[in-house]
């Protein structure tokens, strides 16, 4: 249960952050499509 | 800890499957942001994006490394902790990235600076949770007294260097035949290493047999190899199909007595393979 937890939390913290912050950095590229 | 040769074990085929294959796919957009960049001139832009890109890309086949070392501690029974903490030098590599390029975000405004290394630092807490970082410790079950973890280890670290050592000279053997019972060979003496970290109490009976066998092993490979580079005797091509005869045999039958703890037939064999490696100049 905790193993699934911490994993979950963990993937969820990954595909944010990084996922996350390099679909933003198009996002700043091309600001006037946005 | 002794000054024996680190054992790599990343020389094995461990098969660690897709993991970290995230790491890839999450930070393609940056790829695209990078090429954009390019396409629009934007040198600093370009310089930046690509080289967050290219960060998390080294930091993901860090990571993959990391994974498939750990995949061989876990794999084995008893394991030194891997020497360099790739998995957390990966996550570092990684949250450094994404918080500049956070940072970068937010076109490098200076009061973006804490929540960009807020962002890094839930990164390395992501990566964290989700891969863990590296084991620190050493490993060791079912070790008993009289035989030290550091022994158990060097002996196996040992032993695998000399049966790397093996097969790298197999590589440069073109006959077939001898290529596949060498293959043989190898593949039971890392039986037989496995067989001592199920139980490190066989270590004190299998190390003169170890010794024995993959000293002779080795010499009498590396010197075929050797031989058969230059010209090919027919003499020799008999004694080392000899040779190889006696050793697959002989070992066979020692890793089986190992099982049984047959501490007599175990040693009565090593002498007569001795005896037969010293007969034929291998020893």
């Amino acid at each position: 249960m905790a193993y699934t937890l911490k994993k979950t939390v963990g993937f969820i913290l990954l595909v944010v952050t990084i996922g996350g912050v390099s679909v933003m950095s198009i996002f700043h590229m091309f600001p006037p499509l946005f | 800890m002794s000054a024996a040769k680190r054992y790599e074990p990343t020389l094995h085929n461990v098969r660690y499957g897709i993991k970290g294959i995230l790491l890839y796919l999450l930070p393609l957009p940056v790829l695209i942001t990078a090429i954009g960049s390019l396409m629009r001139g934007a040198v600093m832009d370009t310089l930046v994006t690509g080289g967050v890109f290219a960060a998390l890309m080294l930091g993901a086949s860090i990571a993959r490394h990391g994974f498939r070392l750990q995949g061989e501690y876990e794999r084995r029974k008893i394991a030194r902790a891997p020497s360099t903490p790739f998995k957390t030098v990966a996550a570092i590599i990684i949250s450094l990235a994404i918080g500049v390029l956070d940072w970068w975000n937010s076109s490098f405004a200076m009061g973006s600076i804490l929540p960009s290394t807020l962002v890094g630092a839930v990164t390395f807490l992501g990566f964290a949770l989700y891969y863990g970082l590296d084991p620190r410790r050493d490993k060791a079950t079912g070790i008993s007294i009289g035989v030290t973890i550091d022994e158990v280890l060097d002996a196996l670290d040992a032993a695998n260097v000399k049966i790397d050592a093996i097969e790298q000279a197999r590589r440069k053997i073109n006959n077939p035949e001898f290529n596949a019972r060498l293959q043989r060979i190898t593949s039971k003496a890392r039986e037989v290493l496995t067989s001592i970290e199920d139980d490190p109490t066989r270590l004190s009976r299998a190390r003169k047999f170890l010794k024995v066998y993959l000293d002779g092993t080795q010499r009498v490979t590396e010197g075929y190899a050797r031989a058969h580079q230059d010209n090919k005797p027919v003499a020799l091509e008999t004694n080392f199909s000899r040779v190889l005869d006696s050793i697959e045999q002989t070992f066979a039958e020692q890793h089986t007595k190992l099982l049984e703890d047959n501490h007599f037939d175990l040693d009565v064999q090593i002498e007569v393979l001795e005896t037969q490696l010293k007969r034929e100049g291998v020893l």
